[in-house]
């Protein structure tokens, strides 16, 4: 008997979400770590304040920086929740 | 040797698109309805029910017009798409009692009723027949010529079908005002200027003077008038709808994601084995608006096509026309050419062959895993703020 193919997930569906990281900020609130990789340099910060006319606002601290392994992450905090997130941008 | 009488019957269901936009049983309501104006179209009221043209409320009507006319009217969302699935249905239930029914608009076909009598024991039971496809408000009217049978079911009351003989024909018509004649409306108005205002009055006229008087458009309407009518019949070819259609998660109004999405249709649709080859020469495409009711369009290609680029510039343009973001995209291949003899081009283009070698990658890897499994990146606002709104994966279908 062939094996059961797996079922696919729903046939259009969103990319890039957010997903939750860990990350220690300084008191001014800028990432010194992210999983447990030190930040070797903040590339850049921007701040998104979206649906505020709406029930649903998102107001976001975005910063792009750069690992001392050398790679590139971009994590944002969520005003809302306080969280720490990381995404693709 | 006796001339064969021809008899027609006409099917019509009055204020069709209204009873189809309200929806339910299709019975119209006690209070007064219109249908409102199309979305992007002039703010025009559609058909309206009886206790709404007790107001003076007529198709066409600007809104404020009407609504000054009538403050407690209902405007109800035109739904183009649900009308032509139940003038289809309609037609196809009339098929399905062995009828050729010609469509003349939705909720209003004719059909010969010469073969059908006979297998329905006489023409009184195959009206009967004819009544119970109908749907709510529909009505039946049997007559030997085109213009009459449209006249009989119009008079015909629910469940009570009306039939006229070439006998009864002339008097049938005798009280008819002549604005109900196929005429110009400046004919009309010149016979209402000159006393004429049935249809019997205008038959009681000579020939000659009708002629000298009002021309080839006098003609056609004094033989009307007398009866003389014609009982020819342009049966549709009963359609084989090849139908696809994409839901969006979130109302989707960006051109380009619509482009992206219509790409997958027509791929998916040319796939279809139940196509056999042959190239769409008329497409359909249909939207559910986010915001309530429906859009279509249809598409008639001068020349059928099966090439996927031919048919997106024929349909891109049209997505500019939607008036609203939409929940819903759904492509059918109405008509179908008999096949495609179109003679291939002898050296294909590197691009054609890139694109070729893909779609057979593609075919392999859903041989392989199932459908589903293998999706592609649609960029659909990227200028949102929010990555997670700039891009969907959707299904790759070729």
């Amino acid at each position: 008997m062939p094996p059961r193919r797996e079922q696919p997930r729903s046939a259009v569906r969103r990319i890039g979400g957010p997903r939750a990281a860990c990350v220690s900020a300084g008191e001014d609130g800028i990432p010194v770590a992210v999983g447990g990789r030190a930040v070797e340099h903040v590339r850049d910060e921007w701040r998104v304040d979206e649906g505020w006319w709406t029930g649903r606002p998102v107001q976001r601290r975005y910063f792009e920086l750069v690992l001392a392994d050398g790679q590139n992450a971009v994590v944002f905090r969520d005003a809302a929740s306080g969280r720490w997130y990381a995404q693709r941008a | 040797m006796a001339r064969r009488t021809h008899t027609l019957v006409c099917v019509l269901v009055p204020r069709f698109e209204l009873r189809v936009a309200i929806g339910g049983d299709g019975r119209l309501p006690a209070v007064p309805v219109a249908l409102g104006p199309d979305p992007g179209g002039p703010p025009a009221v559609g058909e309206a029910n009886a206790a709404a043209a007790a107001f003076g409320i007529r198709p066409g009507m600007r809104v404020g017009e009407a609504i000054a006319r009538c403050p407690q009217l209902r405007l109800v969302t035109p739904d183009p798409g649900a009308v032509a699935d139940a003038a289809g249905s309609l037609l196809e239930r009339l098929e399905a009692m062995g009828a050729a029914p010609e469509p003349l608009a939705p909720g209003r076909a004719l059909f010969a009723a010469d073969g059908l009598v006979r297998l329905h024991g006489g023409l009184r039971r195959l009206l009967a027949a004819t009544a119970t496809t109908l749907p709510e408000g529909g009505r039946a009217g049997a007559a030997p010529g085109r213009f009459i049978a449209q006249v009989a079911a119009g008079r015909a009351r629910r469940g009570r079908p009306l039939a006229v003989d070439r006998d009864g024909a002339a008097p049938f018509l005798a009280q008819l005002p002549v604005e109900r004649l196929p005429l110009p409306p400046e004919v009309a108005d010149e016979l209402r200027a000159l006393g004429i205002r049935t249809a019997g009055d205008l038959a009681a006229l000579p020939l000659p003077a009708v002629a000298d008087r009002l021309g080839r458009d006098g003609i056609g309407a004094w033989r009307l008038a007398r009866g003389e009518d014609e009982a020819w019949v342009c049966p549709r070819t009963p359609p084989e709808p090849l139908r696809e259609a994409i839901d969006f998660p979130d109302p989707a109004g960006d051109e380009l994601a619509l482009a992206q999405a219509l790409r997958v249709l027509c791929d998916r649709l040319l796939g279809n084995p139940r196509r056999r080859g042959r190239p769409p020469r008329t497409l359909t495409l249909s939207a559910r608006l986010a915001g309530g009711g429906s859009w279509r369009r249809t598409v008639a290609l001068r020349e059928a096509t099966a090439e996927p680029r031919r048919l997106r510039d024929a349909l891109v343009p049209r997505l500019r026309e939607l008036p609203a973001a939409i929940e819903r995209l759904e492509l059918e291949f109405t008509e179908l050419a008999a096949s495609a003899h179109r003679q291939e081009a002898l050296i294909r283009a590197p691009e054609e062959l890139r694109r070729g070698r893909a779609a057979e990658a593609a075919r392999q890897v859903r041989a392989a895993l199932g459908e589903g499994h293998l999706l592609r990146v649609v960029p659909v606002a990227p200028w949102a703020r929010l990555p997670e709104e700039r891009d969907l994966l959707v299904p790759y279908d070729g």
